[in-house]
C-alpha cells in the first residue's frame, strides 16, 4: 500500500469533486445544509400553534382569525450555523495488521469535513481511543481545509482500546452546541455502541454512524488450535476453531451489524457500514445518493 | 515372530520427528484479533475445555504413532509362528516343449493354458510363500528364482516362450528339487501335457503335484527326412521320408518335397490310424541346398508338419592315379561321376593340394602332403616298413562302424596275396587278418590322411565286388571331408555341430529361422557347435560382427527338426485322473499379516482424517 498522504493533489481533486457533487446534485441533503430544528425569529414559515397569553401579537395569524375566529400563532425557522463534529476512532483495532482501516477512516473524515467547510458549516474533529487523544477545534470556512487535512495526516494511532461512550461523553460534556456527529469507527467496543449514541441523542445531537471494518474481520478463515489475543485489551482466549465456530463468528458479526442498522432505523439515524478496501470516494457518492433518496 | 524385511524396522525412527512435532504443536499458535467480542459469542455454544484439548493432542499423537507402527510393521513383513509353519516354497515347472505348442479346441495353445494355470496358482498361493519358475526345454532351467514378489513372477511367466525341443520332465523335476535345502516345505508343481521323452515315468508324489494340460489331439508328423547322394552315382540324390499318423482315424495327406523352394515331388499318401509311411525316392541333381518336406493338414501340432535337411552340392574331385597300369583302379574312379581322373606313371612335379593322389604299388619315400590312397605298396616309405608276403589272408576283423567301412563287407572276398606292413606312426586298422596283420589302415596326419590297402588287386576278386567302389567312394569322401550322407538334421534340444569354415577365425553366431542369434563355440580346430537348438528350420552360421539385417554371408547351414515321436504323439496326453492336483492350498483369509496391518493403517488413517476434519483430533 502506498504511503497515505491527505495533502496530495489527487486527493484534493477528489475532495473538490465530491464537494461539487454534494452542492449541485444533493443540495441541502447531506450534512450541514439542512436547517436546524430551532424555531425562532427567522423568515421561513414553519407551522402554527395556539395562542397563549403573553405571546407577541405580531405573530398572530390574522387571516386565520378572520376566517375561522381562531387565534393561532405563526412560527418561523430560526436560521443557525450547522455544527459538524467528526469523532474519529484511532484505537489499536484500527491498525491491527496494517493501517488501511485507519487510512480509510481518515479519508472519509477529511472528505466529509471538506464538504462541510465548503458549505460554510462549522467543523470540529476529535480523535479518540479509550479517551480523546487529539482535537481539531471548531473551525469555519474553506480556508481552514489545509490545516484540517494536516491535522488528520499527522494523526497517529493510539495504543489503547476503544471507548465510544467516553469519547461521546467528552463531546457532550463540553456543552458544545448541538449538531451532526459523524462517528467513524469499527465500533469494536465491548460496551457496545448504544450507550454512546444514546448519550449523543439525549443531548440532541444527530449522530451518523460510519462503521469501517476489514473483510477478514467479517469473515475470518483460519482454523485450528489458536490462542486469540485481543489487540486492545490484551485479553486471551485459547480455542479450537473449526468451520462451525467460523460460521457462528460470521453470524455474530452480521448480527452486530444488523443491531446497529436496526438501532439507527428505530431512531431515524444514518448508518453506513463499509469494508476498508473500497474506494472512499465511491462510498461517499453512495452515501450522498442514499441520503437523497431517503430524505 | 520373524520379519522378512527387518531393515524396514528402521522406520520406527520416524517416531522421533512425530513426537518432536507434537511437542511443538501443543504450544498454541498466537493470533492477534481486533476484538474478542464476536469470538466469545461464537465459542459460547461449544467450548473445548483445556484438559480435553490436551487429551485431544495426546490422542492425536497416539493415533499417529499407532499409524506409523502399523506401516512400519507392515513394511517389515512380519511372519507369525503359525504362518512360518505353514509357509511353503513352490517350484512351478512349465513344460514349454514342442508338444505344448499344440492348439487345443479354440485358439489357445497348451503352453498358453499352462501359463494361465500357473498365473492362477500365483494369485492363490499365500503371499509369504516363495515361488520359483522353471521350464523344461530346450534344457531344464530356472527362469525366475525363489521370490515372493508376484509382479516379477508374472513377468517371468509372460517371458516363457514356446520351443520345438523335446522335454525331459524328470530332469526338470530334479532341478526343481535341488533348488531348496528344506525338502519338507518344498513343493513342485508340474504343468505339462505329459508328451515328453520320459512322460510315462513321471508320477505324482508328496512333493510333486501335477497339473495336466490339454486333451488328446490328432496329429500327423514327418518323423524322418534323410537325403544322401548315391554311392554308385553321386548325382543321384536319395531321400528317405517317414511320416507317422498319431491319430485315432486314418488320414489322407499330401507330402510335398522342395529343394531350395522349388518343388521336386508331391506324394499323396494314405495313413492308417496310428500307422506310418516310409519311402526312399531318388532324384537326379547336382544341386545342393535346403531340402524341405511338408505335409498339409498335419493336425494339432505344427512343429512337425515340416522337416528340413541340407544337401551338399555335387563337387568334382581331382584324383591323380600314379600307376604302371591297373584297369580296375582306373575304371573304378572313372565310374564315379564326381571324380576328375588323371593317370600317370610318376608323380607330377606340381599337383593341387586338394587333389587326392592314389599310388598303386610304387610309392615315394616321402609321401606328398595330399590326401593319399596307397594300393598294394611295393616299397617302404616314411610311414611304414614293408614286410614279407602274407599268403591267403582272411579278413577276420573290420570296423564296420567306421565311416570308411560303411556298407563295405570284406568277409567273403578272396585275397590270395597281401604285404605285411609295420607302421612307423600310429595307424587305425580298419580291416586285418586272423594273425592281426593290417590289410586296410588309416594314418592320420596334417595335410592329408593316408589310406593303405595292402592286398594285391591283380590276384584278388575285390575289384569285382560291389564293396570295392563303395570302399573307394568312402575313401574319397573321408579324405575330402565330403560325406555322401549329407548333413543329417540336428534334432531340437541338442547341440548342433558343423565343420568350422576354412579361413575363418572370428567369432561366429548362429541365426535361428526366426532371426534369433546364438553364440557359436569352437569345440575343435575343425568343428563348431551351438545350442541347444530350440527352433525347427534352417539355422545359418555367420560372422558375429556383421550387422544384423545386412546382406551377410552364410558360412554354414544346419537344419533342425523335431525328432522325438513322443513329442509328436499328442494323443498320449495325460488324461488320467490321478494326475489331477488338489490345486493351490488356501490359508485363512489368504493374505499375509502385513496386508492386514496395511489395511488397518489405511482404516486408521481414514478415521484420523475424518476426525481431523471435524476437529475431534488435532
Amino acid at each position: 500500500m502506498p504511503e497515505p498522504n491527505l495533502l496530495d493533489q489527487e486527493f484534493l481533486r477528489k475532495l473538490e469533486y465530491l464537494s461539487l457533487v454534494s452542492r449541485r446534485v444533493f443540495r441541502g441533503q447531506l450534512l450541514a445544509q439542512r436547517r436546524t430544528r430551532q424555531l425562532g425569529a427567522g423568515i421561513e414559515f414553519a407551522d402554527h400553534r395556539e395562542y397563549a397569553p403573553g405571546d407577541d401579537y405580531r405573530y398572530l395569524d390574522w387571516h386565520i382569525y378572520a376566517r375561522h375566529e381562531e387565534l393561532l400563532l405563526k412560527r418561523f425557522h430560526e436560521e443557525e450555523d450547522l455544527h459538524v463534529y467528526i469523532l474519529l476512532d484511532v484505537s489499536r483495532s484500527m491498525v491491527l495488521e496494517n493501517e488501511r482501516k485507519l487510512w480509510f477512516a481518515k479519508q472519509l473524515a477529511a472528505a466529509l469535513a471538506y464538504i462541510a467547510l465548503a458549505e460554510m458549516d462549522r467543523v470540529a474533529i476529535m480523535a479518540f481511543a479509550a479517551e480523546p487523544v487529539a482535537e481539531y477545534p471548531l473551525t469555519r470556512g474553506k480556508g481552514k481545509v489545509l490545516s484540517m487535512l494536516r491535522f488528520l495526516q499527522e494523526l497517529a494511532p493510539a495504543r489503547s482500546a476503544t471507548d465510544l461512550r467516553r469519547a461521546c461523553g467528552a463531546l457532550v460534556h463540553r456543552r458544545a452546541k448541538t449538531g451532526v456527529v459523524l462517528l467513524i469507527s469499527d465500533f469494536y467496543d465491548p460496551a457496545g455502541f448504544a450507550p454512546a449514541v444514546d448519550l449523543l441523542r439525549y443531548h440532541r445531537h444527530e449522530p451518523h454512524l460510519i462503521q469501517v471494518y476489514e473483510r477478514a474481520e467479517a469473515e475470518p478463515s483460519f482454523v485450528g488450535d489458536v490462542e486469540l489475543v485481543d489487540c486492545e485489551s490484551r485479553a486471551r482466549d485459547q480455542a479450537t476453531i473449526d468451520e462451525a465456530v467460523l460460521r457462528r463468528y460470521r453470524e455474530a458479526f452480521r448480527r452486530y451489524q444488523e443491531q446497529m442498522r436496526a438501532y439507527c432505523r428505530e431512531h431515524g439515524l444514518a448508518c453506513t457500514q463499509t469494508p476498508a478496501d473500497v474506494p472512499f470516494d465511491r462510498l461517499l457518492l453512495e452515501m450522498m445518493r442514499r441520503a437523497g433518496t431517503v430524505e | 515372530m520373524q520379519f522378512l524385511a527387518p531393515y524396514a524396522l528402521v522406520g520406527f525412527l520416524l517416531a522421533l520427528p512425530i513426537v518432536a512435532f507434537y511437542i511443538l504443536r501443543v504450544r498454541l499458535r498466537r493470533r492477534e484479533v481486533a476484538t474478542l467480542m464476536f469470538w466469545q459469542e461464537a465459542f459460547q455454544q461449544r467450548r473445548l475445555t483445556a484438559w480435553w484439548r490436551r487429551l485431544r493432542h495426546l490422542l492425536s499423537l497416539l493415533v499417529q504413532l499407532m499409524l506409523l507402527s502399523l506401516l512400519v510393521l507392515a513394511a517389515a513383513r512380519p511372519l507369525l509362528p503359525w504362518e512360518d509353519k505353514q509357509r511353503r516354497d513352490w517350484s512351478l515347472v512349465l513344460d514349454n516343449s514342442a508338444s505344448m505348442s499344440t492348439r487345443t479346441r479354440g485358439d489357445s495353445t497348451r503352453l498358453e493354458r499352462a501359463r494361465e494355470q500357473a498365473r492362477k496358482w500365483l494369485s492363490r498361493l499365500p503371499e509369504d510363500d516363495r515361488i520359483a519358475i522353471l521350464v523344461t526345454a530346450p534344457r531344464p532351467h530356472v527362469v525366475c528364482s525363489f521370490t515372493t514378489h508376484r509382479p516379477t513372477l508374472r513377468k517371468a511367466l509372460r517371458r516363457i516362450a514356446p520351443t520345438a525341443a523335446p522335454a525331459r520332465l524328470r530332469r526338470a523335476i530334479a532341478l526343481a528339487r535341488s533348488l531348496t535345502s528344506d525338502p519338507q516345505r518344498h513343493r513342485v508343481v508340474l504343468f505339462s501335457d505329459g508328451c515328453a521323452v520320459d512322460g510315462q515315468r513321471v508320477q505324482p508324489a508328496e512333493d510333486l503335484w501335477i497339473e495336466p494340460i490339454g486333451s488328446a489331439e490328432d496329429n500327423v508328423a514327418i518323423t524322418r527326412l534323410a537325403p544322401r547322394r548315391s554311392y554308385l552315382d553321386p548325382r543321384q540324390l536319395q531321400v528317405l521320408i517317414e511320416v507317422h499318423n498319431y491319430s485315432r482315424s486314418p488320414r489322407r495327406i499330401t507330402v510335398e518335397l522342395d529343394l531350395n523352394e522349388h518343388p521336386i515331388d508331391v506324394m499323396p499318401i494314405e495313413l492308417a490310424a496310428n500307422g506310418h509311411w516310409r519311402t526312399v525316392q531318388e532324384y537326379l541333381t547336382d544341386e545342393g541346398g535346403v531340402l524341405t518336406a511338408r505335409i498339409d493338414d498335419g493336425g494339432a501340432l505344427p512343429a512337425d508338419d515340416r522337416a528340413w535337411a541340407v544337401v551338399p552340392a555335387l563337387r568334382k574331385l581331382e584324383v591323380h592315379l600314379v600307376t604302371q597300369g591297373n584297369l580296375f583302379l582306373e575304371k573304378v574312379f572313372e565310374a564315379m561321376a564326381n571324380v576328375q581322373l588323371s593317370v600317370s606313371a610318376t608323380l607330377p612335379q606340381h599337383i593341387d593340394r586338394q587333389a587326392v593322389v592314389v599310388f598303386h604299388r610304387r610309392v615315394p619315400a616321402q609321401l606328398p602332403a595330399n590326401p593319399t590312397i596307397v594300393i598294394d605298396p611295393s616299397n617302404d616309405c616314411s610311414l611304414w616298413r614293408l614286410g614279407g608276403e602274407v599268403h591267403q589272408p582272411l579278413v577276420a576283423t573290420s570296423q564296420s562302424s567306421h565311416p570308411l567301412m560303411a556298407h563295405v563287407r570284406l568277409d567273403q572276398v578272396l585275397m590270395p596275396q597281401a604285404r605285411r606292413l609295420t607302421f612307423t606312426q600310429p595307424a587305425t586298422v580298419l580291416a586285418s587278418t586272423i594273425e592281426g596283420e593290417p590289410l586296410y589302415a588309416l594314418v592320420e596326419r596334417t595335410g592329408g590322411d593316408v589310406l593303405v590297402l595292402s592286398a594285391n588287386l591283380d590276384e584278388s576278386d575285390l575289384p569285382l565286388r560291389t564293396a570295392f567302389p563303395i570302399m573307394m567312394a568312402n575313401a574319397l569322401a573321408w579324405l575330402t571331408h565330403q560325406s555322401p550322407d549329407g548333413n543329417v538334421a540336428t534334432p531340437t534340444g541338442r547341440l548342433a555341430e558343423f565343420p568350422w569354415p576354412d579361413g575363418v577365425s572370428g567369432q561366429l553366431v548362429a541365426v535361428s529361422p526366426t532371426g534369433r542369434r546364438m553364440r557359436v563355440t569352437r569345440i575343435a580346430s575343425d568343428r563348431g557347435a551351438f545350442g541347444p537348438v530350440d527352433e525347427v528350420g534352417v539355422w545359418s552360421v555367420r560372422l558375429a560382427n556383421e550387422q544384423q539385417g545386412a546382406r551377410t554371408k552364410r558360412l554354414a547351414l544346419i537344419a533342425a527338426v523335431l525328432d522325438e515321436p513322443r513329442e509328436s504323439n499328442v494323443l498320449a496326453t495325460w488324461t488320467d485322473k490321478r494326475f489331477d492336483s488338489p490345486g493351490p492350498p488356501t490359508r485363512f483369509g489368504g493374505r499375509s499379516t502385513w496386508w492386514y496391518l496395511a489395511l488397518a493403517a489405511l482404516a486408521l488413517g481414514t478415521i484420523e482424517w475424518y476426525l481431523y476434519q471435524r476437529r475431534w483430533l488435532a
